[in-house]
């Protein structure tokens, strides 16, 4: 007897959620990182039919099962992927930040160290270096070097060769310091990492390529500019403008920035502290972004999400599930889909339109300004100070609405739908919406 | 009763195999052991199968 084995529909309907799973919450994984884990799918498929058939022996039928053909045209598939994968650098991790295996062979480390006369530079360029950097600057004349390599190999011999043939290098070319190693051999092999400890005099700047590892940059008077592959990025004291774009990270931290910042990629936790400049921050965040102390206006853009801050001298939270702010100044404009929002003691004008979540508001300060909020799905409450002059207009299509404030405001509740009106206009417009959920007014 | 494992180690082939395939796919990405150094682990694994079947095989 043939029989059909459920293991082919088992890995199909895998596949299937994994692609649903990243359609819906393309910031909650990436296919790049999924792409390294596509061997478990086989050995998944493995394991399954591996069990059918010891199931069917215990029940002493043994029957040869089919596989429908999965089989065979999944493993196509995926041998096709790792062809591709091995020879597209974006789709594979470097190995050396991120869940690498370390049983085999053994780690083998070189000191680097280098000095020398850095009088005229006012650039430092990192050159596609594999391996956790931390640039500081200093009061000195000098560039100082201290660090180590990284060897995985099987035995000291293939170390050591390893070792010669990427040599770390300080080129001076022009006014420019360039830190290179040649790594190109042994990329793919992901066996070497370079950890260095530059000191370079404060003044100048700095630029990172290509690279991948955690960069900490700090007490520098020029501009950063970094375009890296992955790795978590810190910034801290950087008198010129910040340019951050990683294609993968866990964490970018700017603080005291006196420039303008700019931070694109994916990643997951975004910290901003005391900037000075206009920020900028464009790409898929699945973590917290944390912004404090902003001075000039921020936008945040993702696929879902459009942000844009005048003021932050308070702080600024914000993660897939929900929005906090305090102490914020408008212009605010927030679009998005799918959020709670709660936004405390905040100034100027506010607009924000979300498809679902819960809208909590209380500006705190006088005078009020103009708010305007529509949310599709979700609740809207709102607590304006007793003494507060405004012109309310709140509808709601399906649900309650409550009136705290008093007599200043009407209620009205008609069949599903519900309003509430200032009795009397005098101040700036207040428009709430919502398609249902409930709305209400306080006084606090 | 060797008939009957011949039967087993026959149906368990592809699975073992396929599992085989996929830890050295496993191994490439995630550590120093590229598919290209363990490939012929495939050879031995399918080897080891069929001679297991081979010995137990019913005799003419």
């Amino acid at each position: 007897m043939r029989t059909r084995s459920i293991a082919g529909p088992v890995v199909l309907i895998a596949i299937g959620v994994l692609f649903l799973l990243n359609n819906l919450r393309p910031d909650f994984m990436s296919w790049d990182v999924l792409w390294r884990y596509w061997p478990f799918l086989l050995i998944g498929f493995g394991v399954v039919r591996l069990i059918e058939v010891l199931v069917d022996a215990g029940h002493g039928q043994l029957t040869v099962r089919r596989s429908g053909g999965y089989g065979w045209i999944l493993l196509v598939i995926f041998v096709a992927f790792w062809a591709i994968a091995r020879n597209h650098p974006h789709m594979r991790m470097s190995g050396f930040e991120n869940g690498r295996l370390e049983i085999f062979g053994d780690e083998f480390d070189y000191p680097v160290s280098a000095k020398g006369d850095a009088a005229g530079v006012t650039m430092l360029v990192l050159d596609n270096l594999r391996g956790n950097l931390t640039v500081t600057g200093s009061d000195t004349d000098q560039f100082e070097v201290e660090g180590r390599k990284q060897v995985r190999a099987y035995n000291k011999s293939e170390a050591d060769d390893a070792d010669r043939n990427s040599q770390v290098k300080f080129v001076r070319e022009g006014n420019q310091l360039i830190v290179r190693a040649d790594q190109t051999r042994f990329s793919r092999d992901r066996r070497l990492s370079t950890d260095l400890d530059i000191k370079i005099p404060k003044g100048v700047s700095v630029e990172a390529r290509g690279r991948s590892g955690d960069l900490t940059v700090s007490s520098i008077n020029g501009s950063v500019d970094i375009a890296s592959d992955r790795g978590d990025v810190r910034l801290s004291g950087i008198g010129g403008n910040a340019k951050v774009d990683v294609t993968h990270s866990n964490l970018v931290r700017a603080t005291d920035v006196k420039g303008a910042l700019d931070v694109e990629g994916r990643g997951a936790d975004v910290q901003l502290e005391n900037v000075a400049g206009q920020v900028t921050i464009n790409g898929a965040y699945s973590g917290t972004l944390e912004f404090k102390g902003i001075d000039k206006p921020l936008h945040f853009e993702s696929e879902q999400t459009d942000l844009r801050i005048q003021q932050i001298p308070g702080n600024f939270t914000m993660d897939l599930g929900d929005i906090r702010a305090q102490n914020i100044v408008g212009p605010l404009r927030l679009r998005t889909k799918s959020r709670d929002i709660h936004l405390a003691d905040f100034s100027g004008p506010v607009e924000i339109d979300i498809e679902r979540g819960d809208i909590v508001l209380a500006p705190g300060k006088l005078p009020i300004d103009k708010i305007d909020v529509h949310s599709r799905n979700g609740d809207v409450e709102l607590t304006l100070p007793e003494n507060a002059r405004f012109d309310l207009k709140a509808n709601t299509s399906q649900g309650e609405v409550h009136n705290d404030f008093g007599a200043a405001v009407k209620s009205e509740n008609e069949g599903r739908s519900g309003s509430l009106r200032s009795v009397e206009a005098k101040g700036p417009s207040i428009t709430i919406s919502t398609e249902r959920g409930a709305v209400t007014i306080r006084k606090g | 009763m060797n008939d009957d494992s011949a039967a087993l180690l026959r149906a368990i082939r592809g699975p073992v195999l396929m599992i085989t395939l996929g830890t050295l796919f496993a191994l490439d990405q995630f550590s120093v052991l590229s598919f290209h150094k363990t490939w012929p682990l495939l050879l031995i694994v399918a080897g080891v199968l069929n001679l297991g079947y081979w010995t137990r095989r019913k005799q003419p």
